[in-house]
């Protein structure tokens, strides 16, 4: 069942966060820490369970949609339920050491790309609306 | 007010979400079980059925909840055109003129058009609704339609910056766009930040606030914070996270102050989808952590931080003379009422006016 449970978890991580992608630093939704949980019978009947990283993300259809894809093709899985834990709460904590790399890596690089200092509008000659 | 601050709630809206009044199309009906689902759990246990959401709310209402049931002083209150999702566009015009008009010391109003129906029909609508309404101070506008989706962008030379220019010939002080927050199962570029960027830069005299800013895109959102002095974080439904997802809150809040400052934040609600008296008690009694203020470089919140985010700053962008306003509703109706019952509970108003109507 571990080996079943380990090519599941191999098919989880070709499903990517669709926020991570679109700042052109793909995250896999295992190494985002959102899977909550895996729970697979005798039978090959499995249970997926999802949070999101935010209580109004509205790409979660999304993500169940491609969560199911990919499982439903794991030699041994017969059916698949993808839930959504509306109970756990996402924080920066739950990123694996390679995610928060990658996205940490990515921040990097963006400020390389556009240096910007914190309260640089004070600098300008303009004051806030007024 | 709250601990002596002026308090002006930045987004307060009186929804129609009737069944009648919801388009026939999946993302309406999403949209619609979405505004339900926040008013019912992201505050529980003060909030109405779905049944009692499903209506059409009356601007006597909003307004008896905000001033009645909380410490805000004075509310905006925007014409919204999602009239792709709603036929009357979610907040109809008529309902501010009527707070405008019926209670001027309390209300703001905001007009709202639609730039996917092209440039033509914009400027009419906007002329239309400002004759209506010239004490209007600002323009709330929607990146994008569905069924079929349809979008448009901030930095749009031929499109968007004519009607900026537009609501600045007409005095407006302020354009409100919604942004980081999906409209459903929709593509989601359109809710991104960046293209804010060319147009503040080309109307300096006009402030642009990011609604519902720190719900995603929240490092795109600190770099406008901090490059532009005329972008602000308007934290409609975000502010809601300082009880739902305190760590989520913080973080958000803390990036905010350390990019921006805290002369660039917005206090607002989207109040009656959430009662703002909550969150004003969260906001008084808020505290940056140790570890926190370590990873930001950041001093704790202060009073002078308080008076700006929970009114100073929008009141600034008006233009409006806080003590001037004070003295407008020190005696008004809302005022006398509550001086003789006392702040009276979360949503009583709006339970009230169901039971008459029953």
């Amino acid at each position: 069942m571990s080996t079943l449970v380990g090519r599941v978890l191999t098919a989880l991580g070709r499903v990517y966060d669709p926020c991570s992608v679109v700042a052109a630093a793909p995250v896999s939704i295992v190494d985002m820490g959102l899977v909550t949980g895996i729970e697979v019978d005798a039978r090959g009947r499995l249970v997926i369970e999802l949070r999101t990283t935010s209580p109004l993300c509205t790409l979660v259809a999304c993500l169940a949609r491609a969560t199911e894809e990919q499982v439903r093709r794991v030699p041994g899985v017969s059916t698949v339920e993808v839930r959504i834990d509306a109970s756990q709460l996402w924080t920066e904590k739950d990123l694996s050491p390679d995610g928060r790399e990658r996205l940490q890596a990515r921040r990097r690089r963006s400020a390389l790309e556009v240096p910007v200092a914190p309260r640089q509008w004070q600098r300008t000659a303009r004051p806030p609306i007024a | 007010m709250i601990d002596g601050l002026f308090v002006f709630d930045a987004v307060a809206h009186a929804y129609n979400l009737s069944d009648a009044n919801t388009q026939p199309n999946r993302y309406a009906a999403g949209l619609r079980a979405a505004l339900t689902s926040l008013h019912r759990d992201w505050q529980p246990g003060i909030g109405l059925g779905a049944l009692e959401q499903h209506t059409d709310w009356p601007v006597e209402v909003l307004a008896r909840t905000l001033f009645l049931e909380s410490d805000v002083d004075m509310a905006a209150t925007h014409t919204l055109r999602l009239d792709s999702y709603f036929k009357d566009g979610l907040c109809a015009r008529r309902k501010t003129v009527e707070a405008v008009r019926r209670w001027p010391q309390r209300f703001v109003g905001y007009v709202g058009v639609d730039p996917t129906l092209g440039l033509d029909i914009c400027l009419r609508e906007l002329d239309e609704q400002l004759d209506e309404l010239p004490e209007a101070v600002g323009l709330k506008l929607y990146p994008a339609q569905v069924d079929p989706f349809r979008t448009w962008r901030m930095d749009d030379e031929r499109l968007a910056f004519p009607l900026f220019a537009r609501a600045r010939e007409r005095g407006l002080k302020t354009v409100a766009v919604h942004k980081a927050s999906p409209l459903g199962p929709v593509p989601l570029n359109p809710y991104r930040i960046e293209d804010v960027d060319i147009a503040v830069d080309a109307f300096p005299d006009l402030a642009f606030e990011i609604v519902h800013a720190g719900v995603a895109f929240t490092e795109e959102t600190c770099q406008a914070l901090a490059r532009y002095p005329n972008v602000y974080a308007n934290l409609e439904v975000t502010s809601a996270l300082a009880s739902r997802s305190p760590g989520v809150f913080e973080q958000v809040l803390a990036a905010f102050m350390a990019w921006g400052g805290p002369q660039k934040i917005l206090f607002s609600d989207g109040c009656m989808v959430f009662h703002s008296q909550p969150i004003l008690e969260r906001l008084r009694n808020f505290a940056f952590s140790e570890q926190t203020m370590e990873h930001y470089g950041l001093g704790q919140l202060t009073h002078d931080d308080r008076a700006l985010i929970l009114g100073g700053n929008y009141a600034r962008i008006l233009g409006l003379d806080v003590d001037a306003a004070k003295a407008r509703i020190a005696t008004d109706e809302f005022a006398q009422e509550r001086a003789e019952t006392g702040i009276q509970p979360p949503f009583s108003n709006w339970r009230a006016m169901l039971r008459e109507a029953a």
